[in-house]
């Protein structure tokens, strides 16, 4: 069954994922530290830096299949049904390329993009991973066990290219429409204590 | 694998730290090698790289106006090595990639960069085109590859892409988005400045 998973912890994740969930036609569920009236509830403490570790548990924690996963300070403008449909005709992992590339690349993980570029060999294309859709299967199921291994504990971009170059799974790209343009707007930031 | 130098490297080598100017050469293991190599910091030449991959070989879809470090042949595409990279002569060819690409292939069944971050497939072709694409792929508001440069490893799912691709007609760029639909090879997205575009 499709749907989509937010992760909110505090009252302005919780009004923005109120608000990016309006209008939405699949069923929602929200991982957080309380629930959200319009939707399932899936509580998971100890959620770490910007609730990072509750989204890097997604794929354990998501009743859904496929699942699409979208941050809490988006609004989301039109139908995500290619998103899912994508994933149901055998892609593992649908996601969108970051705008900030070669000198901007990672430009929040520090000393983390040093990593990068010695376990992959190369500066790989960065990923912008507020939104994304993947299928729950045994190749995601290591990605994601990746992921969580390569997280510093903070941003979790660094860790996502570093997963993918360990355990390679199949990703359809997404243009940016799907994250930051005309069907899912991001407003980066806002999901946080005002 | 033979590397040169371009910056000043301290290097462990059986068990002693060893300093290395620019210019000086060393016989270290790959994974350091490359690393080195993407980090700006050595590069490769000629034979060394070959050495470090003997089943790589480029197809050109026509004949190349400069020296290769690898075998080479001129024709259609095809997956004629264990690592091919199928080039297309007119785009510059970064020779320090190419080893970093042949080596994707380890874990990846392809490697192709990306055309643009902001163009999408939705500006591609024609209009017929373009519906037939999206049928396949459902949603054209997605980046496309710029086909002049594939790495493939040679399995089932990259020769059926290539040999979809290659015999499409039409727009290549949205042929290409369509094989790789169809057949879903684990395909590694490139930055665009692998095809030389500058961001």
């Amino acid at each position: 069954m499709r749907g989509i998973i937010y992760v909110a912890y505090g009252e302005a994740a919780r009004q923005e994922a109120r608000l990016s969930m309006q209008g939405l036609s699949y069923p929602v569920t929200v991982v957080g530290d309380r629930p959200i009236e319009e939707a399932g509830h899936i509580p998971f403490p100890n959620p770490g830096y910007g609730a990072r570790w509750a989204k890097l548990n997604i794929d354990l924690l998501s009743p859904y299949n496929p699942t699409g996963y979208i941050d809490a300070d988006t609004r989301v403008y039109q139908p995500l049904d290619a998103g899912f449909e994508i994933i149901e005709d055998g892609w593992d992992f649908a996601i969108a390329p970051s705008m900030m590339q070669g000198e901007d690349w990672l430009w929040k993980c520090g000393e983390e993009r040093e990593r990068v570029v010695e376990e992959c060999f190369f500066q790989p294309l960065s990923l912008q991973a507020g939104v994304f859709f993947f299928a729950k299967n045994e190749r995601t199921g290591a990605f994601f066990q990746a992921w969580r291994e390569m997280w510093q504990g903070k941003q979790d971009q660094a860790a996502l290219l570093r997963a993918l170059y360990r355990v390679p799974i199949k990703v359809w790209l997404l243009g940016r429409p799907w994250n930051g343009g005309t069907i899912i707007q991001h407003r980066f930031g806002f999901a946080r204590a005002q | 694998m033979w590397i040169q130098f371009l910056t000043p490297q301290m290097i462990e080598m059986a068990g002693e730290n060893r300093r290395f100017s620019p210019g000086d050469w060393a016989d270290l293991g790959k994974a350091l090698a490359l690393r080195l190599i993407a980090q700006g910091a050595a590069r490769t030449l000629s034979s060394e790289i070959i050495t470090g991959f003997p089943d790589a070989g480029i197809v050109c879809t026509a004949e190349p106006q400069e020296s290769l470090a690898f075998p080479f042949v001129v024709e259609e595409p095809s997956l004629l090595f264990e690592r091919t990279l199928i080039w297309e002569p007119t785009l510059p060819l970064r020779m320090d990639l190419l080893p970093i690409g042949f080596h994707l292939l380890e874990r990846w069944e392809m490697a192709v960069p990306i055309a643009s971050l902001t163009d999408l497939a939705l500006s591609l072709g024609t209009a017929k085109e373009r519906k037939e694409t999206q049928r396949i792929i459902r949603d054209l508001r997605v980046p496309y590859y710029d086909t002049r440069i594939i790495f493939a490893r040679r399995c089932s799912a990259a020769e059926q892409v290539i040999r979809y691709w290659s015999s499409s007609t039409g727009n290549k760029e949205l042929a290409f988005l369509r094989a790789i639909y169809l057949y879903k090879p684990m395909l590694c997205a490139l930055p665009a400045t692998w095809a030389g575009v500058s961001l």
